[in-house]
């Protein structure tokens, strides 16, 4: 175990690495020149040629590629992003401010696709191929298949503006406090949504590959309740590939608050990194994609790690 | 995704039994109906409706469905249902050519490295585990935001994006056939590797791939729509289901119209090619052919 | 098992009875009082559509920016309804009859929100801070050309030293005069834009990056305590959201509506403010690529754009449409240059006598050359769509147009390298031979966009343009002003250099129980005197 935990935080390593270096020189080979987003359009003759050869010094874009390269990866390797090209904040401020904004959001709207998730897939795998079951997995489909912006209008319009029970839009500060939570109920349910659809399809066929096994017939013949049958033995033993697909739905979550963030002026780093994109602030998408992909790699271990913990069958070598 | 235990080169014979189980599943046939409508209206887009999808008429924009536009009209009072078809044809080739292209790339990298292992397979490893680092779409995002918005580059993007997972898919699907008897056997009466490859591992691990394209076509469509949403999908003029939710999102209000067609055919589509690819999967799955 | 689901339920119809009851809409009928007394308190809340580029406002110069930090600080002028200079920190100002220097007087008794007195000390600061190469503001390559220095003649007087005579000096510092606090820039160095202090009816609270920007009274506000508590200034991008958010009357202020919601707005109680502005919408030509080169093929492009039915069904008439560049609010507007209308027979005509034959396919071409032209445009919503209307518009006379388009820093560098030859483009700024409009109308600047100076049969043209707008910026002389324009508007439509289109009108709602509001320089809200009803 203890081996297989080290190895595999080793191997994290050089993805990590891989990470940087993709992202990195993806931005620099982009074509559009991102000086020009600090400039004021109508600047131009030779004050243009003056500032653009000025903010390139300044940021280090008239060296050679691989000098960049290998000084991002120095100022990387004491924790410092850069600076924002476009508002000349340290990104790694920006960042620190947003990512527990996401983390909150992110977190929230985990539960909402583990409660519904998890509960309608095994509800619709002990009730298989009956009404509830193809309900169940025809609103799963619904979930996965419709646009979340779509989706979160819809929930924007219901109860921010036809009910008004939530506030439409907006950050009101953590979810630990009423207003906060308020404010989140809309973005994570539309977040947890599809998130929720892709596990409840898991969780059913997981949950029916295990009602098969022995173990659960062995515990049915020996005459225990049904309830008793499927919460102590099935649900348990099904639970444990749920988990390894826990590390991917969070990826789903953080690539999905990409679009929830701007739809609901969210201030978190998927509205930091559109805002990066839509302004070709390389500085700021090459620090943001770092980080979610920094943190995937470390949510998958983790995933990992507690896999091999908790299902004692998995020896690897 | 690894029950890929069936061994022995018996694909045709199991064919009609597939097909047959196929059939049999009620959702897969209305899935299946549902697609080839889709299919048929792409082909057919200009028998369909007297207008032409780029045509404008400025006097006439957000009409309401009517007798002469069944599905309304948009923004720059173009046929809904013109562009809606003429979308099908766009968005499916989308979803084909991306999921395709991942298919081919990624099946022949997944193929080469688990059958060759030693360093190239650790090579390639360590590439798809970087590529798979980046969360959902996080990485077509970044590609299309290097690359620029536009049909091609989106199909890149999704080719790029795609690969990984098919080729993690086949390489495990090759290591567990690899030492299996018949391929030791072929092998030892010195069938070349490439036959080696092509006829008795790749045969043998079709069916998770086949299952996996089916369903990453329904997720090729969706990731188009998605980027649309961020600027970086199909761009106008061009009639594509993404792109056209994505505008409808402006005009939520006084034309819900807008989004309800191409949003609900994105639903019937993805949710066809979900049918299908459950029950291909219920199909194929060797522990339930006995 | 019965009961316990039972109460689950009653728990969540009690959770969902609370989260409403909570929740409720205090949305009484607002009854107005014969005669409206200000009343004290509330937080303003107005919605902007990006992030702010700084708090700082030496480090930027466009709206959005501005619609976020105007509460915060003065300006030494500003402009009113005529364009003409108002009394804001300077109480007073004289221009040397050279015209080489201005001299202001400063309103006394000014303080810094950190309490430090505002003087011909800070002011001089605040432009030695924008003049400083190194700091690298936004204001410099407006400044720098024209000011030679500023003097501290005594404590409330000042005076700037011009480097030649500009009529624009005063119009931009109405613009770019914001004072910030010297103490507080000395204090916190480059982080001032994290700690604004400057000497606005509010005082920064929190900033809080694509979410708000919170703002308090300042009890010491020169111009009379305010009577709102504070300004809560939003960012939301998506304009659905924003429009959502204003009809659940979560909004007080909402800046940049779009036109096709307008009627919906005003049907549900919603006054949105209509203002004419002498902004301009144009298509830029590129004067220096085949076929846009020739002239036949530009005029025939200016008569295929049917103008009045893109104002009329697009923009809901919110426009007006473009005689040659200059709207009809500006100072600088006439009506005798000609007009150029929707001719598609004309436009054709045209064509078939320049060798613009229609091939079987319905598109023209000449000597086997197709009449291809390409449409650059950003990717924001309503340039887009422009850009389609008029990609079909050209198609219908016989042009394969196509559109192309790209993100916005792409975009510009596409349009700086020439690369396109049709370009929806968009201006707003003072009249238009305030310094925004004259800027860019010069050959080396503006001009770089209809690429004029790569085209050597219009080199006597752009020659003459820009001594023009050298002239005008010189010439103190209004009436000799006018006349430049209308050469140079003239020139324009004689040689087709652009297709003007038409002055969009700048939308802005305040809630009917916002009181004291007013609409400055068309597209920001003064609440220095604003009170809530409710």
């Amino acid at each position: 175990m203890r081996s297989y935990a080290l190895k595999r935080v080793l191997l994290a390593i050089p993805t990590i690495i891989g990470v940087i270096t993709l992202v990195f020189f993806a931005l620099h080979l982009a074509p559009g020149d991102p000086v020009n987003m600090m400039l004021p359009p109508d600047l131009d003759g030779p004050v243009r040629e003056e500032v653009v050869a000025r903010i390139r010094a300044q940021y280090g874009l008239d060296q050679p590629l691989l000098v960049q390269y290998v000084n991002y990866l120095s100022r990387l390797a004491r924790l410092d992003l850069g600076r924002s090209f476009r508002t000349n904040t340290s990104i790694a401020d920006d960042l620190a401010r947003r990512i527990p904004n996401t983390l909150q959001l992110g977190l929230l709207s985990l539960a909402v696709a583990i409660t519904l998730g998890v509960g309608f897939g095994v509800v619709s795998a002990v009730r298989r191929d009956t009404p509830l079951d193809n309900a169940t997995m025809f609103g799963a489909l619904f979930g996965v298949s419709i646009p979340s912006f779509w989706f979160g209008f819809m929930l924007m319009l219901l109860f921010g503006l036809w009910w008004r029970v939530l506030p439409p839009s907006g950050f009101a500060g953590p979810i630990t406090s009423w207003t906060g939570f308020r404010h989140a109920i809309l973005p994570a349910l539309t977040l947890g949504l599809a998130a929720a659809g892709a596990l409840a399809r898991f969780t059913r066929s997981s949950m029916l590959d295990v009602l098969t096994q022995d173990y659960v017939r062995t515990a049915r013949s020996k005459g225990l309740a049904e309830r008793v049958v499927i919460v102590r033995h099935a649900l348990k033993n099904a639970l444990i590939p749920v988990v390894t697909i826990m590390g991917i739905q969070l990826g789903a979550v953080l690539s999905g608050s990409v679009i929830t963030e701007t739809v609901f002026a969210w201030p978190g780093i998927g509205r930091y990194m559109v805002t990066g994109i839509n302004t070709r602030d390389f500085p700021v998408i090459q620090a943001t994609v770092l980080v979610v992909a920094v943190s995937f790699v470390l949510a998958n271990l983790v995933t990992d790690l507690v896999y091999a913990f908790i299902d004692p069958r998995i020896r690897y070598d | 995704m690894t029950e890929t235990g069936f061994a022995g080169p018996t694909i045709i014979s199991v064919g009609g039994r597939i097909r047959r189980r196929l059939l049999r599943n009620r959702g897969a046939l209305v899935g299946l109906c549902f697609l080839t409508l889709m299919v048929l209206m792409a082909l057919l887009a200009s028998q369909l409706t007297p207008y032409e999808p780029q045509a404008q008429n400025l006097l006439n924009r957000l009409e309401p469905p009517c007798a002469e536009h069944w599905m309304g009209t948009d923004e720059l009072g173009r046929d809904v249902l013109t562009r809606v078809a003429y979308g099908a044809r766009v968005s499916l080739l989308i979803g084909l050519l991306g999921s395709t292209g991942g298919l081919l790339v990624g099946v022949t990298i997944g193929l080469l490295s688990g059958y060759l292992g030693g360093w190239f397979d650790n090579l390639v490893s360590r590439i798809v585990d970087i590529m798979m680092a980046f969360p959902g779409v996080l990485l077509a995002i970044l590609i299309v935001s290097v690359l620029g918005p536009g049909t091609s580059n989106l199909i890149v993007a999704l080719t790029i994006w795609l690969t990984p997972a098919f080729s993690r898919l086949v390489r495990a699907a090759v290591l567990s056939l690899r030492e299996k008897e018949f391929v030791e056997a072929a092998r030892s009466l010195g069938a070349p590797a490439w036959r080696v490859m092509l006829k008795h591992l790749l045969m043998n691990s079709l069916s998770p791939i086949i299952v996996f394209q089916t369903l990453s076509v329904a997720t090729s469509i969706l990731v188009a729509a998605g980027l649309g949403f961020l600027g970086l999908g199909v761009q106008p003029p061009t009639p594509e289901w993404g792109a056209m939710v994505s505008t409808a999102r402006h005009y939520l209000r006084e034309a819900p119209h807008l989004i309800l067609f191409p949003g609900l055919s994105i639903f019937v589509t993805v949710l066809s090619i979900n049918f299908v690819g459950d029950a291909l999967r219920d199909a194929l799955d060797p522990r339930l052919h006995t | 098992m019965k009961k316990g689901w039972a109460s689950v339920l009653l728990c969540l119809v009690m959770l969902v009875v609370v989260v409403g009851a909570s929740a409720c809409p205090r949305r009484e009928a607002v009854v107005e009082p014969v005669a409206p007394q200000p009343r004290e308190g509330g937080v303003l809340r107005v919605a902007i559509t990006g992030n702010p580029v700084s708090l700082d406002p030496a480090l930027q110069r466009d709206w959005i920016s501005r619609q976020a930090i105007f509460y915060m600080y003065d300006t030494l002028v500003w402009l009113d309804e005529k364009e003409q200079p108002r009394p804001g920190l300077a109480e007073s100002w004289e221009v040397a009859p050279d015209g080489l220097s201005v001299t202001f007087r400063l309103r006394q008794g000014v303080k810094f929100h950190d309490g430090t007195p505002f003087n011909a000390e800070a002011v001089k600061f605040n432009y030695d801070r924008m003049l400083d190469p190194a700091f690298n503001s936004r204001n410099l390559s407006i400044f720098e050309p024209i000011i030679a220095g500023v003097d501290v003649v005594d404590e409330y007087t000042v005076r700037f030293n011009l480097k030649r005579i500009d009529v624009n000096f005063l119009p931009e510092v109405s613009w770019s005069s914001m004072m910030v606090s010297p103490t507080a820039v000395e204090l916190h160095g480059a982080d001032f834009a994290a700690n604004p202090v400057g000497t606005g009816p509010f005082k920064f609270k929190a900033f809080e990056p694509d979410s708000h920007l919170e703002l308090v009274r300042n009890e010491e506000y020169w111009g009379g305590r305010p009577y709102l508590d504070g300004v809560m200034v939003r960012v939301i991008p998506e304009a659905a959201t924003r429009l959502i958010e204003l009809e659940a009357g979560n909004l007080d202020v909402v800046y940049t509506i779009p036109a096709k919601d307008y009627a919906r707005l005003e049907a549900a109680g919603i006054p949105v403010e209509r203002r004419k502005t002498p902004s301009f919408q144009m298509l830029a030509l590129n004067l220096a690529k085949e076929p846009t080169s020739e002239l036949a093929v530009r005029e025939a492009i200016a008569r295929a754009i049917e103008r009045d039915v893109i104002i009329q069904e697009v923009l809901i008439g919110m426009a007006e449409k473009s005689r040659a560049g200059v709207a009809s609010v500006s100072p600088f507007y006439h009506d005798d240059v000609p007009i150029i209308e929707h001719d598609p027979a004309a436009a054709e005509r045209i064509l078939e006598q320049a060798g613009w034959v229609r091939g079987a396919d319905g598109i023209r071409s000449r000597n086997g050359v197709p009449l291809e032209v390409s449409i650059l445009t950003s990717e924001h919503e309503e340039r887009v769509l422009i850009s389609q209307i008029v990609q079909e518009q050209l198609s219908r006379i016989g042009f394969k147009a196509t559109v192309v388009t790209l993100e916005w820093g792409a975009y510009l560098t596409a349009m700086r390298a020439g690369d396109y030859h049709v370009s929806f483009w968009s201006l707003g700024g003072f009249s238009h031979l305030g310094s925004d409009g004259t800027a860019n109308l010069k050959s080396d600047t503006h001009w770089n966009v209809s690429q004029i100076r790569h085209q050597p049969a219009l080199a006597e043209i752009s020659k003459r343009i820009d001594t023009i707008i050298d002239t005008a910026g010189a010439t103190i002389d209004d009436q000799k002003r006018f006349g430049m324009l209308r050469e140079f508007q003239a020139m324009s439509q004689e040689h087709q250099l652009k297709v003007w289109l038409w002055h969009s009108e700048a939308l802005n709602t305040i809630q009917p129980w916002v009181h004291g509001a007013r609409l400055y320089n068309y597209s920001i809200i003064w609440v220095d005197e604003a009170w809530l009803a409710r």
